[in-house]
């Protein structure tokens, strides 16, 4: 090295020497090499001196340089290779950080070789500048002690990369045991430093999970002391309530240092398992309770090293479970007292009953005491209805109590429930019984003394209140709801169906005094339907003063009108009676499809104000009513309809039967006539022959043979029946008619002292017929009517003019043929055009005159009627259509 | 003495009926159980009045009547037709078709006797 400085040093004087002659011109370049001026001189053996001076230093250090590796290799073992194969980053530098050894390992990490930064500071080429200027001033004056073994830091590397490097430092002393050398040994720990603080976020979070989850968490180590606790635990379990010990083992073990095997952390460390337990605690008076519940934690062996115990608070749930049980009891009370309710027992008998359910409760401290106020008839006042197990001292000066009076009447006034606190006495609820905001009446509960209020109570026995409001209320009304039912039973309606219908949307019977039905078109009342204060009936105001307010609102087309009549009856007072109580008048008028049909009015002792209730009340009963007469006008159609169609049905039957009859007889006819041709002249052969016989003999020939034109008399009438004769019509005057048939009848008649009278019209009418067919129907009708009638009997036969739309559309002939005689029983008139049908078979009737009449009229257009009752004589009827004169 | 042809398929009717008119009056009385025994027999017997039955099997009353009313040697016999039929229909048939007469069984004798004697008098006439 000395020997490249003396070298560079020629090189520089002869250099020197080549400038001086070319640059500035002075002499020759050999002259100038070895003669050289002052200056120059100077100038050359400094330059000359200067590398040498280089040479010898750079020779000393590479001398310096070899004794330290050789000292490193040899002595300390830290030779290239020996560090290279540590495999983690390793450096060795000197005391003032100049770098002695970089392994493998760090130039793969750093990007530097080796031979790039020896015998450079480490701190000037990877540290941050100011990181860098500390570790420079602090290796200047750095002790052995003052070396930090281990320590982080910040690489910088080529490319600008910023590496976090974990080094461990290793000093190596000199004989005066200053630091010489330092070993650094290091990893790199960059990612590992990213992935702990993410760890250290999840580990945030997931404390903070543990903190609120609302369950206390603890970790007991197998000593039974706790490690860990978690923020709910803590405030659970102040520190200063509760020894390092597990809480649960220490309250069932009763603060035994020892494993006690019965605590959930005691049985997981002895069997492995998960165990839980119910702890209580008392904290300030108050009980909390918890659930314990120990989880193992097992190691790589199997071996339990820890039990966490969760805690769960139950004290809120407990309460919870208490207050449903105690909603489940009210309610089973609720229902108990429905359930009696149904029962067919009076008001009385069943608030006793209720009060013994009631004082049954088994949560409820209450005294085997209580009383049941209603509202009496008095106003504003409480009369006692029932109680049970006071004694008759207990119960005197309780019978009657008016609103506000003391703290039950409290409760009646201000509709609230009150609680009596009298130091010296029972304590009481009393409940107001309410019903739609009305006060019926106050329950009154008997307490222990020293009874503390409670919401709960106070709130059970409220529902129960309402309960027995509800009941009170219906069996109160159940006698006015009878008389409701008594009424629409007298209309015909279902009677259940209409109270369901009242309870279900009245809700409240309208307090009426008296309240009438009224139809307009007659003037009776049907409905009597709430009298509250007043036996009704005998009292009832003149309706007819109040019809004028009720016909005014059906003119006005509005359904309810209300009238002040204090000032009416005021004026009227003396003469109507009890009415003059009343002071208000409601009118409620009742529709049906076919118009109006009549109206409700009620009566009211007191000025009454019509409430939403009311009108829909007494809306449902109009309703109710107009329905009913809907009814009755159907069923009055329905009546009718059916009357019609029976008398159709009736008409078509015998319509039927007379065709098959008809169809009949002609067939029958030819079959019967002459086997009676053959006995006819069988009859009158023997008749001629046996003249001369006995007279027996010629009897019964004769008898036989009227008996054989008897019987061709029927077949006769039954042909004409069956095939009536085609009408052969002209114009007839009745009169001739009637008095050509008279005149075929009156020698019989005269026989039998009957009178046969003729009522004609002077005027002469005229109707268009068969002469014959008619004569045979008047001989038909009056033979019948001169039968009826006894000796001495009357026959009239009137003939009138009928106007039209009395028996037939247009005008009609009416001849009658009226007979005084015995009448026809109601079951024969019903049968009398029934073909054979015939009262006279002793006077040898066939049965078939009236039906065959009937016929021929009907035939005629005409209508033939017979009127008849018993001892009233009879009224044949024969219209026949008017033809013009 | 007068004759009378009877046609009924009713044997013992007809028995009866002549029995009856030959005790009643002086008639010869023959009887027939069907028309054509009937039509013959008119031609042979050449009664004086015929009596016939309408309703009888194979040929009716009617029938008969037209082939005795058809045939010259009975063509003017008086003929009274019997029937059980009394609707007017039939009145109707007999009575515009030959202007014959007409009784409705079961005729009395006394009946048919004086029928008998109108016709006969209002055919002398």
């Amino acid at each position: 090295m000395i020997l490249l400085g003396f070298l560079l040093g020629i090189i520089y004087w002869f250099f020197s020497a080549l400038a001086d002659s070319f640059i500035l011109g002075r002499m020759g370049f050999i002259r100038n090499i070895f003669t050289p001026g002052p200056g120059e001189l100077i100038n050359r053996l400094s330059g000359a001196f200067l590398f040498m001076a280089m040479g010898w230093y750079f020779r000393r250090d590479l001398i310096k340089r070899k004794t330290t590796d050789k000292e490193l290799d040899s002595q300390y073992g830290l030779s290239p290779l020996m560090l290279n194969q540590l495999g983690s980053l390793a450096f060795v530098f000197d005391r003032t950080g100049k770098i002695l050894r970089f392994n493998s390992s760090c130039e793969k990490l750093t990007g530097y070789s080796f031979s790039q930064v020896r015998g450079k500071y480490f701190w000037k080429l990877f540290l941050e500048p100011s990181k860098a200027k500390v570790m420079r001033e602090r290796l200047a004056f750095i002790g052995q002690q003052d070396f930090i073994k281990e320590h982080e830091t910040v690489w910088l590397i080529k490319g600008g990369k910023r590496l976090l490097v974990k080094w461990s430092n290793k000093v190596i002393l000199d004989q005066g045991s200053n630091p010489k050398y330092i070993v650094s040994v290091g990893t790199d720990i960059s990612e590992y430093q990213v992935k702990q603080s993410l760890f250290k976020g999840f580990n945030r979070q997931y404390q903070g999970l543990v903190d609120s989850i609302g369950i206390g968490i603890s970790i007991v180590s197998g000593d039974l002391t706790v490690v860990y606790k978690n923020r709910q635990f803590k405030e659970w379990f102040p520190k200063e309530s509760a020894s390092e010990r597990s809480v649960c083992h220490d309250l069932v073990s009763n603060f035994s240092s020892k494993a006690c095997g019965l605590c959930p952390a005691c049985k997981t460390f002895l069997d492995g398992l998960s165990h839980e337990t119910m702890v209580e605690v008392n904290t300030l008076g108050s009980k909390a309770a918890y659930k314990v519940v120990s989880f193992p934690v097992i190691d790589e062996k199997g071996k339990v090293v820890n039990a966490i115990e969760t805690v769960q608070d139950f004290t809120k749930i407990n309460q919870q479970e208490e207050e449903i049980r105690h909603s489940y009891l009210a309610q089973a009370v609720i229902n108990s007292l429905l359930r009696f309710s149904l029962e067919n027992i009076s008001l009385e008998g069943f608030l006793k009953c209720a009060l013994s359910i009631i004082l049954s409760t088994p949560w409820l401290s209450a005294k085997s005491k209580a009383i049941v106020y209603l509202v009496g008839e008095e106003p504003e006042t409480l009369a006692l209805k029932t109680h049970i197990n006071l004694s008759e001292e207990e119960s005197r000066g309780l019978e009657k109590i008016s609103f506000g009076e003391n703290l039950c009447g409290e409760a009646a006034r201000s509709a609230r429930p009150q609680f009596s606190q009298n130091e010296k006495a029972y304590r009481h609820y009393y409940l107001p019984i309410l019903y739609s905001g009305v006060v019926l009446g106050v329950m009154d509960i008997y307490l222990d003394q020293g009874h503390i209020y409670h919401k709960q109570e106070e709130e059970y026995l409220a529902a129960v209140a309402n309960t027995l409001a509800g009941v009170i209320w219906r069996k109160s009304n159940e006698d006015r709801f009878q008389k409701i039912n008594s009424c629409f039973v007298n209309l015909g309606v279902d009677p259940l169906t209409n109270i369901q219908s009242f309870v279900s949307l009245s809700g409240e019977i309208l307090e009426a005094s008296a309240m009438f039905y009224q139809r307009l078109d007659l003037k009776t009342n049907v409905l009597e339907l709430v009298s509250q204060y007043l036996k009704p009936a005998s009292q009832v105001p003149e309706l007819r003063i109040y019809e004028d307010f009720c016909k005014q609102a059906i003119k006005d087309n509005s359904e309810v009108v209300v009238r002040d009549i204090s000032g009416i009856l005021e004026e009227a007072k003396g003469s109507l009676g009890p009415v003059d109580k009343f002071k208000t008048f409601i009118g409620q008028t009742v529709k049906a499809a076919s118009g109006h049909k009549g109206f409700l009015t009620g009566f009211y002792k007191h000025n009454f104000r019509l409430k939403n209730d009311d009108r829909e009340f007494l809306g449902i009963i109009a309703s109710a009513i107009s329905v009913e007469e809907e009814r009755i006008n159907t069923k009055r159609s329905l009546d009718i309809a059916y009357q019609e169609l029976k008398k159709a049905q009736q008409e078509l039957v015998q319509t039927e039967k007379l065709s098959a009859l008809g169809r009949f007889s002609s067939g029958m006819a030819h079959e019967v006539k002459n086997p009676l041709g053959i006995v006819l002249g069988g009859i009158e052969f023997l008749e001629k022959k046996l003249e001369k016989s006995d007279k027996d003999i010629k009897l019964a020939i004769k008898k036989i043979k009227e008996s054989t034109l008897r019987a061709d008399g029927v077949v006769r009438n039954l042909l004409k029946f069956a095939m009536p004769s085609e009408i052969k019509t002209e114009k007839v005057n009745p009169k001739t008619l009637i008095n050509d048939t008279l005149s075929l009848i009156r020698y019989r008649v005269s026989l039998v002292n009957i009178k046969i009278v003729t009522e004609f019209l002077k005027e002469d009418i005229y109707i268009s017929g068969d002469k014959n067919q008619l004569q045979q129907v008047l001989f038909n009708l009056i033979t019948n009517a001169v039968e009826a009638v006894p000796q001495g009997g009357l026959v009239r036969t009137i003939i009138r003019q009928s106007p039209a739309g009395e028996f037939l559309a247009e005008a009609a002939c009416l001849i009658e043929i009226i007979d005084n005689g015995p009448g026809i029983a109601k079951e024969d008139l019903a049968k009398l055009f029934e073909p054979f049908f015939t009262t006279k078979r002793d006077k040898k009737g066939t049965g078939l005159g009236l039906s065959i009449s009937k016929i021929i009229i009907e035939n005629h257009k005409g209508m033939l009627t017979v009127d008849s009752s018993p001892e009233q004589g009879t009224v044949a009827r024969i219209i026949l259509p008017l033809i013009e004169s | 003495m007068k004759k009378i042809l009877i046609i009924d398929d009713e044997e013992d009717l007809a028995f009866f009926v002549k029995a009856n008119l030959e005790l009643a009056g002086d008639y010869q009385v023959s009887t027939a159980t069907s028309g054509k025994e009937g039509i013959k027999l008119a031609a042979r017997f050449r009664p004086d009045i015929i009596l016939l039955d309408i309703m009888m099997p194979a040929m009716d009353g009617y029938e008969t009547l037209h082939k005795l009313k058809s045939e010259e040697k009975t063509l003017a016999i008086p003929v009274i037709m019997l029937t059980a039929k009394a609707d007017e229909d039939s009145k109707m048939k007999a009575a515009t078709l030959y202007n014959e007469d007409y009784l409705v069984k079961p005729v009395q004798i006394d009946v048919l006797n004086a029928k008998i004697q109108e016709v006969l008098t209002r055919r002398n006439s």
